[in-house]
């Protein structure tokens, strides 16, 4: 019995024993991995932090193979993303091979062939914007200055976008613009139109509503409806919206004179005047052939200025204004144009996000002339059937139809953006001469391109080309290309686009996220040039 | 009966040690990060001239548009702006963090910039 005893002593002690053993082992390898992944999460924020605010190795990279440490700040303006490493990280990602396949294209000066990227309507990059194969020495340097000796057991993937999405639509006579998320947004909009009566817009003369509105602020409603005449001198007898008359009485109105009747006139109204779902603001007039009403639908955002008064028309270049105002709170304005709407840029400020965004609207492919920007020298104005596809011989790129025919150009203007301040007048650019990379704008030659150097163009926003062809030539057989053509080059606030970026050093082994014994996650906002990008960054933690 | 004891005495401290030790580490190393993250987060805001001219003009709409934005990149974070209280910035209670701020309006007043999440 005696011996029985003993051994169920024994053996709890051996079991106690063994165990402790396991146990230890167990806590040991569990402590050790919490401690790797809690280590981790502290990494991210650090890792980021560096990434943000170190310029990297070398301080100005531009492509992420000379890369030995990455950083991402701007080391001109402390504090600031340089937009060309976002450009140079974004090129580094494989799925950016399909966006961009048909954006190689080239033009050819003295003989030889420099590769230009389209990245916009009529707007090109220099040089080729073609998907970099990172070195995977590149990876282990990356990540060997981040984690030091322990690199191998680390991987980060880096997310960059935009953080306000701002949709910008040129609609006719009206610009929309709407920012999420929604807010009160200070707002400057630039747009670019054809006024009325003109060849590109043939619109008959008359008294037209460019915009009507009605919007909320708190719990009052505001009306406003924006007028213009293009016409005789007329006079605005009654402006209704909805059901209620916003203005009775008798108001003149000269030839291409623009006003605006807001409403309440004065102190505020709870009552809404476009209570049903469709609503349409009526003006009556007087000219002198008779009383016309005429009509527009309401458009429930708030409006940004209208500017008032009189003006000079001109047929034959098109408008350039920037209004500056608020969103509402549903983030959302809009704007009065006085003619078609072709080109629309916006400048969006929150109290600590900021972005920008633009859109043409009705255009097609191919443009009449390129705008190509050259950072070391200025922006070249080159003729559409000079910038050829990449590789595909003699045919507009983004349009493959090699039988194109060469077209004539009588007439450009550049302006700059905001106050319109034309640039050159009268230039001609002639595809049937060559191009030569030297020759600057202005100089009176018969050219097939020229260059506007930067100091010309200064802190422009943007640059504004508008052009007229000549109808002798018989027209491309691939898409349709307008007679008359603006391309708008905004130089301010980068590309939207192309900028975001994803980077993820675990492509050095898998294509996809790899499974890890630890996962952090850091995230900030920081600003390049006029956006404000939320920065996502993800460590991996490999045993 | 002894086996019994010692085994669930064993079962208890391992349920124990999962329970605290290491959820313990890992709680306390992502607070210290999204610490770090509202903070930046709150620098940022305090030093707008953007929210700070806003915030002299239209106090209520600064304040509810920095809390429209704070959201749209950390959904728990909360902004709002007080008085100092004798002469310091008061540190409001908060779920996890309550990060204040002392910056200046453009007509000179002192505010604090509280973040919160």
């Amino acid at each position: 019995m005696e011996s029985i005893d003993m051994l169920i002593a024994l053996s709890l002690a051996a079991f106690f024993m063994l165990g402790v053993y396991f146990l230890s082992y167990y806590f040991a390898e569990s402590s050790k991995q919490t401690e790797a992944a809690a280590a981790s999460k502290l990494d991210a924020q650090e890792v980021l932090k560096k990434i943000l605010q170190s310029p990297g190795d070398p301080p100005d990279w531009t492509d992420i193979n000379q890369v030995n440490s990455l950083g991402l700040a701007d080391p001109a303006l402390p504090g600031m993303l340089d937009p060309r490493k976002l450009l140079a990280l974004a090129a580094a990602d494989p799925d950016l091979a399909q966006k961009i396949a048909s954006a190689a294209c080239r033009i050819n000066a003295a003989g030889q062939d420099y590769p230009v990227t389209k990245i916009g309507y009529g707007i090109y990059m220099w040089g080729a914007l073609t998907p970099v194969d990172v070195n995977p020495a590149v990876y282990e340097r990356i990540l060997r200055s981040l984690f030091g000796d322990d690199w191998s057991k680390y991987d980060i993937e880096l997310r960059i976008r935009p953080a306000l999405n701002i949709t910008v639509t040129p609609a006719g006579s009206q610009v929309f613009v709407k920012v999420d998320p929604p807010g009160v947004y200070d707002v400057d909009v630039c747009y670019v139109a054809w006024p009325g009566s003109t060849p590109a817009n043939p619109e008959p003369l008359g008294v037209y509503i460019r915009g009507a509105y009605v919007w909320t602020q708190g719990k009052n409603y505001y009306a406003r409806v924006d007028v213009e005449n293009t016409g005789g001198p007329a006079v605005i007898t009654s402006v209704v919206v909805g059901s209620t008359t916003i203005f009775s009485g008798s108001q003149p109105l000269g030839s291409y004179c623009k006003t605006s009747f807001a409403w309440p006139t004065q102190g505020t109204s709870k009552y809404n005047p476009c209570g049903s779902a469709t609503c349409y603001a009526q003006v009556t007039f007087t000219n002198a052939t008779g009383t016309y009403t005429v009509q527009a639908p309401v458009s429930r955002t708030q409006p940004l200025p209208f500017e008032t008064g009189c003006y000079t028309p001109d047929v034959t270049t098109p408008i350039s204004v920037c209004v500056s105002g608020q969103t509402g709170e549903d983030g959302r304005g809009s704007v009065s144009v006085s003619g078609l709407s072709l080109f629309a840029y916006a400048y969006v400020r929150g109290v600590m996000l900021k972005g920008v965004n633009y859109n043409y609207t009705g255009t097609g492919t191919v443009s009449l002339i390129g705008l190509v920007a050259k950072p070391d020298a200025g922006v070249y104005v080159i003729h559409s059937k000079l910038i050829q596809n990449a590789g595909q011989g003699a045919s507009l790129c983004g349009c493959d139809d090699p039988g194109v025919s060469a077209l004539g150009l009588r007439y450009l203007g550049v302006f700059l953006g905001g106050q319109s301040v034309p640039l050159y007048n009268d230039l001609t650019v002639n595809p049937g001469s060559s191009l030569d990379l030297n020759n600057v704008c202005g100089g009176g030659k018969d050219v097939g391109g020229c260059l506007i150097p930067w100091d010309k163009i200064g802190r422009a926003k943007f640059l504004i080309a508008a052009v007229s062809r000549n109808s002798q030539g018989q027209p491309p057989k691939c898409g349709e290309i307008p007679q008359n053509d603006v391309i708008v080059m905004p130089l301010a606030g980068g590309l939207p686009p192309l900028y975001e970026v994803h980077f993820a050093t675990w492509r050095r082994w898998v294509g996809h996220r790899p499974e890890a014994l630890a996962v952090s996650h850091a995230s900030a906002v920081a600003d390049a040039g006029e956006i404000t990008y939320v920065v996502d960054l993800w460590v991996f933690r490999y045993p | 009966m002894e086996l019994a004891v010692s085994s669930f005495i064993l079962v208890l401290v391992l349920a124990l040690y999962n329970y605290t030790a290491p959820g313990s580490l890992a709680v306390q190393a992502g607070e210290r990060g999204r610490f770090t993250e509202l903070s930046l987060f709150a620098v940022r805001l305090a030093s707008s001239p953007e929210f700070l001219f806003r915030l002299w003009q239209d106090w209520d709409g600064a304040v509810q548009q920095a809390n429209a934005e704070a959201r749209s990149i950390e959904p728990l974070a909360s902004v709002n702006v007080t008085r100092p209280a004798e002469g310091a910035c008061p540190s409001p209670p908060a779920p996890r963090f309550s990060i204040s701020l002392a910056t200046v309006l453009p007509n000179g007043t002192t505010v604090c910039v509280v973040v919160r999440a």
